[in-house]
Formats: structure tokens, C-alpha cells, sequence
């Protein structure tokens, strides 16, 4: 039954997208703006001089403080790199061909200024470029892109800039400074994380300021380490570990298992079906202060087949502290090689 | 209190030690100091542009009160410590043999400090870029209110530390056709703690551990471009083994008036694993307005594993008994995940996209399993259990951008989720019956709407909603009907910037108990969130940034206790009232001079609700604490090279929880003074620019 409904439903999307690509390549695409002639993103068929291309340095004459900071990032030197020579490169790869711009005396309505755009369309003329990577080739569908978070909104194309040194805290992450390097600036981001991240997501910050927590504030994870910005495949955009597994397991490698007795929530709903992930007043970050709330809430309604359909498995009486705290007898709670009850 | 056992170092772990974190880190210092000693005045003829800082310095530490629990949340300790370090080194020659185009090293927290870790980036542009991620963290969790036994000791605790982190290279990183990648990732911990074991249902006791486990992965990839398309290929491998050891040393478990206790208790549990895993993507744009990404992975894990336990102990009617159990077995997890999404740009502003997710694996495990009890008592068993979980998900949105200032989106998304679970155990030497599972699948509808609009330039919104029922085939944990909402506010004007943020989460799981299938039995979870932010930087001399959030969360599910009989009708409430503050300040009135305050206050008040008496069946739960950190620190300015800071760091913790009073559990308060002092060394261009 349920290799049928998934061929099912394999059949309904392969022919939706047949139909979606043929209409792409039909009379649709003739909604597109005229200036965007190349078949695929950075197709190298421009070069400097011909076209309506004119080149950085011509840029350079009337906006050299931007020329300038360019000139120091990636984006500045990609015309230096193999692979990348007679492409369109510098600052007309993203604000589009210059001459008409120049040629008019710097008008504004020839050439793409970023500020006036939408976040979605300046989103796409990143990528352009950027599309293919596998860090980022889900973005469009990502949960920032959906909301309208764009890749400007965290990053700078031209180059980081960061404000003067200031005395800060010495236990907790500090802002970006000049003076003070940081990765941020590599991935030419417009603050490091995760003040950039805690901006927008200003809960974040209480979260992680909890008894039991993990330490980013401290700086000693990033939320990329667990997120991932650009979107992917997951929901709220976590990273999988190893390929198919939830983050988690990329660091507490020891509940991986597989286990010969699995506790299945753990593999089925993931760790955020006990955990808070961010922080918690609760000890091991849980989702319930007594342990037993979580043990119960699921386990009143949970049966054992083999012994009797109608009888509740689960807790014991519950007038004792021992029995009040399952996972003093279910230890393994994660998952046992030698137990079904998780003893040991 | 448990102290940490050092074990001769393996080379492996050499890395990440202090001393040689530091080691590194003077050298790269020398080196620095050299290059800038050279020439004190940079010049357009310097090779190396070298910018950085490192502050090393000391602190210490006093906590009044529960010194387990200030462990368990900050872990600070007296001593010397590397604070927030950071150095890049430019390579502005032409030359065609450069090592690199630049490389950023960070550090922070090595030395006394219970979290530290070194990241650097070396690259060359066109070349090879390499990425290096190394932490050590030193947890400790030692609480009176968590695996507690009927004589209140805490049964389960850490004092562990991990070594993890990540190596990466890729080589041709600005390529547009092709990449490779490679990297290896390593996580080790060891050090003691405690969980529990039990003979009977008569008495627990701790079994304290020596934890052992490594992981090592290695993964290698390759990136390009063919007819188009943009490919990606990757394999990866972890190989991981656990040889933690349990042990038991005269111990009366946690009831003292019984004839239970254990003389001696000795568990072997070695665990070896192994896994492959596989991950292929392409990408393609065609015509820019059609992306489509494809997406399969597919993991194999494996485990083997043997069980050897002896236990010496006195039973109920005060009989020395060895118990013995022994076990031997292995599991396979079996993965494949497929994904396939594509957007359709039909119009400068009209979008539409799908994504479709497939998940599914099978857990296939076992063992033999044999107890030896009181002579003559042999259970020898085979045990076999198996887990299949299939998901297919859908969600299929249109977004529409109505102008510069506003944008809406709408999406459906479908999941369909199968669940079966079965075991079987026989006894030795009988023929294994087909496992009869146990099986769940239900399928779901959501909805989706998000929305962005600029009242003004300066101010942004976002919303977005969504409802409809997801997840959850058989816990009642997790979302099922739920309508979450979201909201935040962005703006900025003058030198402020202001934030706001409300989200709210209302799940229900309305469900049946099946010895009493027409009660209501109800789950509803409802939270509130409200977070904001103020950012002022009149001056670049003044700098302040303070806000406030609040949480609040209500959990009522309905529940069956038994309180000595038969299972009772029951609830389970849980609470969460919680105020955070905070405000950082940052002035500097005089050149030489830096001053930073900082005030962070997390409060929980609690539901202000009567505790239930013990044995009632009300569940209720929460955990009020009030917990205030400020901190000062003064940073003065001796020369172009150094500065001086001397700081005070403040940690007040109180707490009160309702177990804490129903068993009258004495709470963990406690209050920290950690005054530091450190002096900061700015290398190169740092210095040359004060």
C-alpha cells in the first residue's frame, strides 16, 4: 500500500514537472526581463569592452571607495583566477552591464542598484553565481528565502566592515571588530555569529542564556554548526550529520547506535522530542522539569501487544521518588544492547 | 565529589590540549612579532599584512553555596587562560609559490575555562582552502533533582571532557567546474560519572563509569559542472567504538533498611561501529527562472557489540548471590533519504515551488542474551527486534512580490508517516516466530502564509503562520494539530536600531486511553514568546545594547497514575513564566580608556500555583530560578601593544523547585566571584592602527 501511494506520488510530480519545464522553455519565459540573455547562470560569453560590458576599472573612477573594498575580498580577485578568466567578473557581474550607466553620466535607472530591489530579486542575482554549491542549492526554498530573508540581509558583497575595538565581556562571544579578526570577514559576512543570527532571532538569546544550555554565547558553537543559513532540505533548516542523521549526532556520537532495543521516539521524532535544543532550565536541557511528565505523557497511552491490548504499559506506582524518576531503572533510555526495558 | 582520572594521552589527542593549543599560538605570536619587529612601520614593500590580538590572563574563582551546581551550569575555574584571541596573516606578494593569500586563526577559552576552542582558516585564492575547527568541552552535571533514588542521592552525573573537531579542505574552492573536498572530523571523551543499575525493583544503586568513547570520521567529495548541471558527489565514513566501563563498589542502594546492597559490581560493554554513507545533489537553473535540486543519501550503520556483567551482592533474605549476564549481538540501520525540490520564477514577482522529501530506514538488531542467577537458574534467550519508518512529505508554495514593500507567500505541505515497530524473544534452542509488528502511519495537512512588508524604508515586518496537523504518530510530545505564529519587527533610525519579536505555539493531541476510550484525553501546549532588542551607538565611543524577553508556557496533558492501585486518572502541568533582561554598555572617555558593564537577569517566577501533595494525581512541574550575572571590566590602554583590563564577573543563582519542596531537597543556590585580570597584545597592523 505504501509503495503504491509513494509511486504514486512520483508519477504526479515527474509529470508536474514536465509540464512545468516545458512551459518554462515556452511562451513563459518571454515575462523575463530582456537583459537576462544567458541560457545558464554565468555562462562566459562577455568580455570586457564588448557588449555593454565596461569593466571594473571604469567603475573604479567614480566610486572608488567601493572599487576599493571590493578589490580585497574573493569577489575582486575572481578575474585572477583560472576558471574564471574572459567571464564577467567584478562589480557589472552583479549590478549588470555599465556602458548605458556611464554613458549617462551615472543614470541611475541603467544600472542595478541593490537597495531599490526587492529581497527576492537580489537574492537571485547572487545566484547567479552561487546557486550550485551544495550548501546552498536548496535556498529558494529554504525558510529564509521564503520570508523574505535574502542573501544581503547577512551578507556584504562588497567586502565585512566592521566598526572600532570595544571592551567587551570575557566570557561571552564578542561583536566583530577591525581591529580583532574574525571568520566572519572570510565569509564576508556583515557581523559575526551569533550576534548576526540573535539580530533577528532576539528569543535566541535568552534561550542560550540558561542554566543548561550549549555554549554559544560563549562562542564555543556557531548556529551554523546545527543550522544551516542557506536552507536545505530540513525543517527549520537544521544540518544532518553523516548524511541522514539529525545534527545532534554529528557531536554526541554515542547515541547513534543502532541499538538492538531501540527507544524509537528517538530515531522517528529525533532528539527534540525530550530535548530543548537551545537551552533549558531543565536539567539535560528536557522538555519537562520531572522526568517522569515526559516518560508519562507519552507512555499512558502506549500498549504492549504481546502482554494485553487493553492494559497501559508503563510507569510504575508513582508514590515513591524513585519511580518518579524512570530513568534511575531505565538508564539506557536512549537505547540498550542488552535490554528491552533499557535496565541496562 | 567525582575528580577527573588522567589517563596517558594518546597522540591523538595532543591537538587538542591546552599546552599545545598555546604552544601554537606563542609561535604564531613570535612569528608575528618578528615580521612586525622588522619593520615597525608597514610598508607598501611588506610582504605579510599581520593583524591580531591575543589576551591571556587569569581568573578566579569563589562560589558560596552549591558548588555542584555552579559546575553544572558555568564551570569556571580558577587559573591561567588564553581569553578571546584572534590573528590573520596576509600574503600581499605577487609571487606564484605563496603558501597562502591569508590565514585567520581564532582561540578562546584554553586553560582554566570548562569550553575553548581554535578555529583557522588558511586559503589561497584559486587554490585550496582549508577550514580547521577544534573544541574541548569539559561538562559537568552533578544536580540533586534529576535520577534521584528513595534516599535523594543523584544517581546519574558527568565529569567528562570532550575533544571534537573538524578538518576541512578543498582544493580549487573558486572553480566553477570542478572542486574536490576532503575532511576528517574526530570526537573523544573520557573521564568518570555515574548512571544507575538495579538487581530488582527492591533497590538502585550508582554505577559509576569510566567513559570511553572515540569517533572518527573521514568523508571526500567532488563538486562540478556537467552539460550544465551543478554536481555534486560525497562519501563519508565514521568509525566509532564506546569501551566505557561500569563498576560498583560496596553500595547499599537507595534503600538503606533492607538486606539489598551490592559488594562489588563489574560491567563491560563494548560497543564498535561503523558507518558509510553516500550523498549525491545536482542543481540546475534553466533559463533563470526554472531551479530544480535533487537531493539522495543513502547511510548504512552497523553496530557489534558484547555484554558482560558480574555482580556480588546480598539479596532480600540476606543470601550472597552472583548474578551474571552476558550478551552478544549486532544492529543495522539501514537509511535512504531523497529530496527533490524546484521553483518556477513564471514572473519577475510570481513564484512557485515544491519540495519532495522521502525518509525511510530500517533498524534490524539483536542478541543472545544469557543471565546466570542462583545455581541452577540459567535464562538464555534470542532476541530480535526490528523498526521501519517510512515519510513522504510535500509542500508546495507560491510566493508573490507585490512591490518593493510587500511580499506574501502561501504554501500546503502533506506528510504521510508509517511507523512499525516489533520484538521477539524466545528462549535458546527454539525456532524464532515471525515478529508481528506493531503499526502506525497517519498522514497530515499544513498550511503556510508568511508575509514581509516596509512601512517605511527603515522599518521591516515579517509574519508568517502555520497550521494544520504534523508529525507525531505515536508520542504525544511533539506537534500534532498546531497553529504556530510569528511576527518580528526590524527598524532602525538615527543610531538606533529596535527589534521585536511574538511568536506563539498552540499544539493540541487530542487522543484516547484505551481503558477509557470515551474520556477526553486531552494534550494542549501553549507558549508565548515576546523578544525584543534595542541597539544605540550615538558615538563610536559609546555603544549600548539592552532587551527584554518573556516567555510563557502552559503544558496540560492527561494521564494515567498508578498511586498503589490501579491507574488513576491523572494530569501533568508544566510551567514556564520566564523573564530575561539584559543591557551591555560599552564607553570609551578616554582614549586610553574602555570600560564595558553588563547586567543579565533570567527569572523564572513560576505559575504561582499551589504544589500537589505527594501521591496525588496531579503531575505538576516547573522550575522557578532567578539567576543574575553582571559584570564590570576597566581596559587600559598601556601602549600601541598592550592593554591592560581588570574585570569582575558576578554569577547569583537561586532556585526552588516542587520537588525540591515535596521531598524537602535542599535548593542549589549559590553565588560566584570571578574577578580576572588579562592583558591584551595587539600584532601587526592591530597595533600600527591605535
Amino acid at each position: 500500500m505504501a509503495s503504491t501511494t509513494f509511486i504514486k506520488l512520483i508519477l504526479v510530480i515527474v509529470t508536474f514537472s514536465v509540464i512545468v519545464i516545458w512551459g518554462a522553455f515556452g511562451t513563459v519565459s518571454q515575462a523575463i526581463s530582456t537583459s537576462e540573455v544567458a541560457l545558464y547562470e554565468n555562462e562566459a560569453v562577455y568580455q570586457v569592452g564588448q557588449d555593454d560590458y565596461v569593466g571594473s576599472e571604469t567603475c573604479k573612477a567614480c566610486h572608488e571607495q567601493q572599487f576599493d573594498q571590493v578589490a580585497k575580498t574573493i569577489h575582486g580577485k575572481l578575474g585572477e583566477l583560472t576558471g574564471w578568466k574572459g567571464k564577467v567578473v567584478g562589480c557589472e557581474a552583479c549590478h549588470g552591464p555599465g556602458r548605458e550607466h556611464v554613458e549617462g553620466g551615472g543614470d541611475r535607472t541603467k544600472i542595478k542598484i541593490f537597495k531599490e530591489m526587492d529581497t527576492k530579486a537580489v537574492s537571485e542575482s547572487c545566484l547567479t553565481c552561487h546557486a550550485g554549491r551544495e550548501n546552498h542549492n536548496n535556498f529558494r526554498r529554504g525558510d529564509h528565502f521564503r520570508n523574505n530573508v535574502g542573501c544581503t540581509d547577512c551578507h556584504s558583497a562588497h567586502g565585512s566592515t566592521f566598526g572600532p575595538e570595544k571592551a567587551g565581556s570575557i566570557t561571552f562571544a564578542n561583536d566583530a571588530s577591525r581591529d580583532r579578526p574574525t571568520l566572519a570577514s572570510r565569509a564576508m559576512l556583515i557581523a559575526a555569529e551569533p550576534q548576526l543570527c540573535m539580530s533577528c532571532h532576539t528569543e535566541t538569546k535568552a534561550q542560550f542564556s540558561k542554566p543548561f544550555r550549549h555554549k554559544v554565547l560563549e562562542g564555543t558553537m556557531n548556529c551554523s554548526d546545527c543550522h544551516n543559513p542557506h536552507g536545505g532540505f530540513e525543517s527549520k533548516q537544521t544540518r544532518v550529520a553523516l548524511g541522514s542523521d539529525q545534527s545532534c549526532l554529528r557531536c554526541h556520537t554515542q547515541m547513534q547506535g543502532p541499538f538492538a532495543f531501540e527507544h524509537a521516539p528517538l530515531k522517528t521524532e529525533g532528539c527534540g522530542a525530550c530535548h530543548t535544543p537551545h537551552g533549558s532550565n531543565n536539567p539535560k536541557m528536557l522538555k519537562r522539569s520531572s522526568v517522569r511528565q515526559l516518560c508519562l505523557e507519552c507512555h499512558t497511552n502506549i500498549v504492549n501487544v504481546e502482554l494485553d491490548p487493553n492494559i497501559p504499559t508503563g510507569p510504575h506506582t508513582q508514590t515513591s521518588i524513585r519511580t518518579q524518576n524512570c530513568t534511575v531503572c531505565h538508564s539506557q533510555i536512549h537505547g540498550s544492547n542488552s535490554n528491552k526495558d533499557f535496565f541496562r | 565529589m567525582i575528580s577527573i582520572k588522567r589517563k596517558n594521552v594518546p597522540l591523538r589527542e595532543l591537538c587538542c590540549r591546552p599546552a599545545m593549543s598555546l604552544s601554537i599560538f606563542v609561535a604564531l605570536i613570535a612569528f608575528a612579532f618578528s615580521a612586525t619587529a622588522q619593520s615597525p612601520t608597514p610598508t607598501p614593500e611588506d610582504r605579510f599584512t599581520i593583524k591580531g590580538s591575543t589576551e591571556i590572563g587569569a581568573r578566579w574563582v569563589d562560589v558560596e553555596g552549591s558548588e555542584n551546581k555552579f559546575r553544572s551550569d558555568f564551570n569556571y575555574k580558577r587559573g591561567f587562560r588564553v581569553f578571546d584571541s584572534g590573528l590573520t596573516i596576509e600574503d600581499t606578494s605577487k609571487s606564484g609559490s605563496k603558501a597562502f593569500d591569508a590565514l585567520t586563526i581564532l582561540g578562546s577559552g584554553w586553560g582554566a575555562d570548562p569550553n575553548g576552542y581554535f578555529r583557522a582558516n588558511m586559503e589561497r585564492d584559486g587554490y585550496y582552502r582549508f577550514d580547521a575547527n577544534v573544541r574541548r568541552v569539559v561538562y559537568f552535571n552533578n544536580v540533586n533533582n534529576h535520577a534521584v533514588g528513595n534516599d535523594l542521592r543523584n544517581l546519574h552525573n558527568s565529569d567528562r571532557r570532550r575533544n571534537f573537531g573538524d578538518l576541512d579542505l578543498t582544493l580549487l574552492p573558486q572553480n566553477p567546474n570542478i572542486r574536490f573536498r576532503v575532511g576528517y572530523s574526530f570526537n573523544f571523551a573520557d573521564g568518570t560519572g555515574s548512571t544507575s543499575t538495579r538487581i530488582s525493583r527492591g533497590d538502585v544503586f550508582p554505577a559509576f563509569q569510566d567513559v570511553d568513547y572515540t569517533a572518527n570520521d573521514f568523508r571526500v567529495g567532488a563538486d562540478g559542472k556537467v552539460l550544465g548541471f551543478n554536481l555534486s558527489g560525497t562519501y563519508g565514513y565514521r568509525s566509532f567504538k564506546d569501551r566505557t566501563r561500569f563498576f560498583v563498589n560496596n553500595d547499599p542502594g537507595d534503600v538503606t533498611t533492607n538486606t539489598i546492597r551490592i559488594n562489588s559490581m563489574e560491567r563491560t560493554y563494548p560497543i564498535d561501529g561503523e558507518t558509510h554513507f553516500g550523498v549525491f545533489s545536482l542543481n540546475r537553473t534553466f533559463a533563470k527562472v526554472f531551479d530544480v535540486t535533487a537531493k539522495i543519501t543513502h547511510a548504512a550503520v552497523a553496530t557489534d557489540f558484547t555484554f558482560d556483567e558480574v555482580v556480588n551482592y546480598f539479596n532480600s533474605t540476606n543470601v550472597n548471590v552472583i548474578d551474571t549476564y552476558n550478551a552478544v549481538g549486532d544492529s543495522k540501520r539501514l537509511q535512504t533519504r531523497a529530496d527533490l525540490g524546484f521553483t518556477w520564477r513564471i514572473a519577475d514577482k510570481f513564484r512557485v515551488s515544491n519540495t519532495f522529501n522521502f525518509d525511510g530506514f530500517n533498524i534490524n538488531g539483536g542478541n543472545i542474551y544469557q543471565f546466570v542467577g542462583v545455581p541452577g537458574s540459567t535464562t538464555r534467550q534470542l532476541n530480535y527486534t526490528a523498526t521501519r519508518y517510512r515519510r513522504y512529505t510535500n509542500t508546495l508554495e507560491g510566493d508573490y512580490q507585490v512591490n518593493n514593500r510587500f511580499g506574501f507567500n502561501i504554501g500546503w505541505r502533506y506528510t504521510h508517516r508509517e511507523v512499525a515497530l516489533g520484538i521477539s524473544t524466545v528462549n535458546f534452542g527454539t525456532s524464532i516466530p515471525a515478529i508481528v509488528p506493531e503499526e502506525a502511519e497517519n498522514s497530515t495537512h499544513s498550511v503556510i502564509f508568511g508575509t514581509k512588508f516596509k512601512p517605511t524604508s527603515n522599518w521591516t515586518v515579517f509574519a508568517d503562520v502555520e497550521a494544520g496537523k504534523a508529525d507525531n504518530v505515536f508520542t504525544r510530545l511533539a506537534n500534532y494539530e498546531f497553529a504556530n505564529f510569528r511576527v518580528r519587527s526590524r527598524t532602525h533610525f538615527n543610531k538606533f536600531a529596535v527589534n521585536f519579536s511574538f511568536i506563539t505555539k498552540d499544539n493540541d493531541n487530542p487522543g484516547q486511553s484505551v481503558t477509557a476510550p470515551t474520556a477526553s484525553f486531552v494534550t494542549e501546549v501553549r507558549s508565548r514568546i515576546f523578544s525584543s532588542s534595542v541597539d544605540w551607538n550615538p558615538i563610536d565611543e559609546v555603544s549600548i545594547t539592552g532587551g527584554y524577553d518573556y516567555h510563557w508556557l502552559t503544558s496540560e496533558v492527561s494521564v494515567l497514575i498508578p498511586l498503589g492501585g490501579p491507574a488513576t486518572a491523572g494530569l501533568s502541568q508544566y510551567f514556564v513564566r520566564d523573564n530575561y533582561f539584559f543591557i551591555d554598555g560599552s564607553f570609551r572617555p578616554h582614549p586610553r580608556v574602555g570600560i564595558f558593564g553588563s547586567f543579565r537577569w533570567n527569572k523564572d517566577n513560576g505559575a504561582n500555583v499551589a504544589i500537589p501533595p505527594l501521591g496525588s494525581s496531579l503531575i505538576f512541574s516547573e522550575y522557578p530560578i532567578d539567576l543574575k550575572m553582571p559584570e564590570v571590566r576597566g581596559t587600559f590602554r598601556l601602549n600601541r601593544y598592550m592593554d591592560w583590563s581588570v574585570g569582575y564577573q558576578y554569577f547569583d543563582y537561586s532556585e526552588l523547585t516542587p520537588q525540591q519542596v515535596q521531598y524537602g531537597i535542599a535548593p542549589q543556590n549559590y553565588n560566584a566571584h570571578l574577578p580576572y585580570v588579562s592583558l591584551r597584545i595587539y600584532l601587526g597592523r592591530a597595533a600600527m592602527d591605535r
